[in-house]
């Protein structure tokens, strides 16, 4: 049975100590870089087959009217009978709501998003900042038509 | 000539490869793990395994003896030992196996690096973590800290660079925070201090940000450059934050990725005139030989300047759509950028999120104070994970101080939300400290005192689904337009002893996180 003799060549060699120093030295430079790892987008969920998780929000919306959903932050009485209320109200993306009644009169502010607001057969998109009135019971309707959340902020005014 | 064979060649090749991959990274060597502050431990350990990350446990802990202060600056791993500096003003070098002391600089005997000027945590002794770097075949640990026993005596803050086996001094930098007194509000004296930042070695030099003592008034913020081989501020390289008198702090950590550096901004408006170059309030691209401006996100101006301060830093992360930089600003919008090329041009913003529009305005009705989305983000692959309030920014900013969103930042805007987590046992303004992740495990601790982990549904079955908007209930969320998004599953919950603001630093299968009660801590799963 012959011996298997292994001749490396003065570059093989000069490779393998550049090798082992790479094992043994760990050079501090290429520890200060970053690496490339893919990360794969997760699945989207069946709707059907997910569970919830127990996450409750602390001030959760609820639907006000088809496709609108609002929540109460803040009510005072503003003298002479005046009833003053903050809602928040939010259209999610690519949703068109139902008609909107609201208890009072209404200035409406659109915090974020492009919505389109009918009101009285009226259309405007209402660009972030716009504000709007809404007289005490003339309903309206908003659009969204982008893929990001429309929030508006609600200031009702109502007396008895 | 010989041709050496093929086969032989591959192998050490192959030997090559495999060496530097085993090498790079195992260790903890800066802030956020590595110039590009990706808070990312690549090498995979027990620490990102699923299975094994649920038995995580305290190993050693380390309370300095004396009279220790809270850490705020974070834990660094190189080899063997772990580095961190105290706010007592001392930095402890130890085993990482036992947890036993080393060494201390300066010695127990002599005075520690304190300021006379003390106001938030910033300005006590050690707040910036430390780096490594080699300067003249050793191994050094470089720091920031203020000293009380040069220049004007109240404790300027300047560089220090250490002999990392033994503690001995390699060099000291001049000043590069000035200190010309310590009266409250003086605009005439120079408040400077390096608080939170941790030195970038990058290259030939070492950078670090400026910024002020608790905007007592605010400073000009700035980065200064030394030479890593000596510690000589590099006069060649300048950038300040804003012309005077003041504004533009850097609050936190120069990041460094191909020739560029990424920087952010605190604010500049604190009554009157807007002062000239204000860079304040911005993720910017700066050249690393001069300091030059290649490109700056200022989405706030000067006008809604309520002291949001851009104070996470940035983190470069190398995605399938290209390398870009991503950040959150205090004010709760988190911005990804292509890191683009030398030449100077305006931002190539690839998202914002929440989506609202940028610039802002005074029409707009957004209001950009000082709320504490200040944490820096965590970059995993196309995953950017950090701690913002999310589609609920406009109207219910400070809800969100617990909660960690991980974004796709090669997505579309409407699957920009990866997972959703309120992590348990945070609460209140500072709830959070930076995350950490190692393969999609991710490490937060929490103002409870409780290091959390969290696991990417990617690696372990989420806990269930909730709503990409967090306001919006589970039941009505779909109907309503919005997506179902996981709530990634907790694999462990460790109670510490005190809250914990300091990132989880992972190394060679170990974790280290200290807590402002003093305490440095090992965990292994």
């Amino acid at each position: 049975m012959g011996s298997i003799r292994i001749i490396f060549p003065r570059r093989v060699g000069a490779a393998l100590l550049t090798a082992v120093l790479a094992v043994v030295g760990c050079d501090v430079v290429s520890d200060m870089t970053g690496d490339d790892e893919t990360v794969p987008p997760l699945p989207t969920p069946d709707p059907d087959q997910v569970s919830y998780s127990s996450y409750q929000p602390e001030q959760p919306y609820s639907e006000y009217a088809p496709g609108a959903l609002t929540r109460s932050r803040y009510e005072t009485e503003g003298g002479a009978g005046l009833h003053v209320e903050i809602w928040d109200m939010l259209i999610g993306p690519r949703q068109a709501s139902g008609a909107i009644s609201l208890p009072g009169g209404a200035v409406l502010i659109t915090r974020s998003g492009q919505p389109a607001v009918t009101i009285g057969g009226k259309a405007m998109m209402a660009a972030t900042g716009t504000a709007l009135s809404v007289p005490e019971g003339q309903s309206f309707t908003i659009a969204n038509e982008s893929d990001d959340p429309v929030s508006l902020r609600v200031y009702l005014f109502s007396a008895p | 000539m010989k041709t050496p064979p093929k086969k032989a060649l591959a192998a050490v090749t192959l030997l090559v490869i495999l060496g530097l991959t085993a090498c790079a990274a195992r260790d903890w060597p800066a802030f956020r793990h590595d110039a590009m502050r990706t808070a990312k431990q690549p090498r995979l350990t027990a620490l990102a395994d699923p299975a094994q990350v649920t038995g995580l446990h305290v190993i050693w802990s380390f309370h300095p003896a004396g009279a220790p202060e809270a850490f705020r600056a974070s834990p660094i791993i190189h080899k063997s030992r772990v580095y961190i500096g105290n706010g007592n003003g001392y930095l402890y070098a130890l085993d990482t196996a036992t947890g036993a002391l080393l060494w201390q600089y300066p010695p127990a005997a002599s005075p520690g690096l304190t300021s006379q000027f003390t106001c938030n945590p910033s300005s006590h002794g050690i707040a910036s973590s430390a780096a490594i770097a080699k300067i003249g075949g050793r191994t050094a640990v470089i720091f920031g800290a203020p000293d009380q026993s040069f220049g004007t005596g109240f404790g300027e803050g300047r560089l220090f660079a250490l002999d990392a086996d033994t503690g001995a001094e390699i060099w000291k930098s001049p000043a590069v925070a000035q200190l010309t007194g310590t009266t409250f509000g003086d605009p005439t004296e120079l408040h400077e201090q390096i608080g939170y930042s941790s030195p970038l070695v990058f290259g030939d030099r070492v950078y670090i940000g400026i910024a002020n003592h608790c905007d007592n008034p605010i400073q000009r913020g700035k980065v200064v450059a030394v030479d890593l081989a000596t510690g000589a501020i590099d006069g060649a390289f300048s950038f300040f934050g804003s012309g005077p008198p003041r504004g533009g702090g850097v609050w936190t950590s120069v990041a460094g990725f191909g020739s560029g550096l990424y920087v952010t901004t605190g604010n500049t408006n604190i009554g009157g005139a807007e002062p000239p170059d204000n860079h304040g309030l911005s993720l910017l691209r700066l050249r690393s030989d001069t300091g030059g401006i290649v490109w700056k996100l200022q989405p706030v101006p000067y006008d809604l300047d309520g002291d949001p301060d851009w104070s996470a830093g940035a983190a470069v992360m190398r995605t399938t759509c290209g390398p870009l930089v991503a950040s959150t600003m205090k004010d709760g919008w988190t911005y990804a950028v292509d890191t683009g090329g030398e030449a100077p041009a305006p931002p190539s913003v690839r998202w914002q999120f929440p989506p609202t529009g940028f610039p802002f305005t005074a029409a707009d009705g957004t209001v950009h104070g000082d709320t504490r989305y200040l944490r820096p983000g965590a970059a995993w692959g196309n995953v950017f994970i950090t701690m913002t309030p999310g589609l609920n920014v406009t109207t219910n900013v400070s809800s969100g101080y617990d909660r960690l969103h991980a974004l796709n930042a090669c997505a579309a805007s409407a699957f920009r939300v990866r997972w959703i987590l309120d992590v348990p046992n945070a609460a209140g303004t500072y709830a959070l400290g930076p995350p950490s992740v190692s393969h999609g495990i991710v490490y937060v601790g929490t103002n409870e005192g409780h290091l959390i982990a969290i696991a990417d549904p990617s690696r372990f079955p989420p806990a269930g689904f909730r709503c990409s908007h967090p306001d919006v209930p589970t039941g009505i969320c779909l109907a309503s337009g919005f997506t179902l998004v996981p709530e990634p599953a907790v694999l462990a919950n460790v109670t510490l002893d005190g809250p914990i603001l300091t990132e989880p630093a992972m190394a060679r299968g170990r974790l280290y996180v200290a807590t402002s009660n003093g305490t440095l801590y090992m965990l292994e799963p």
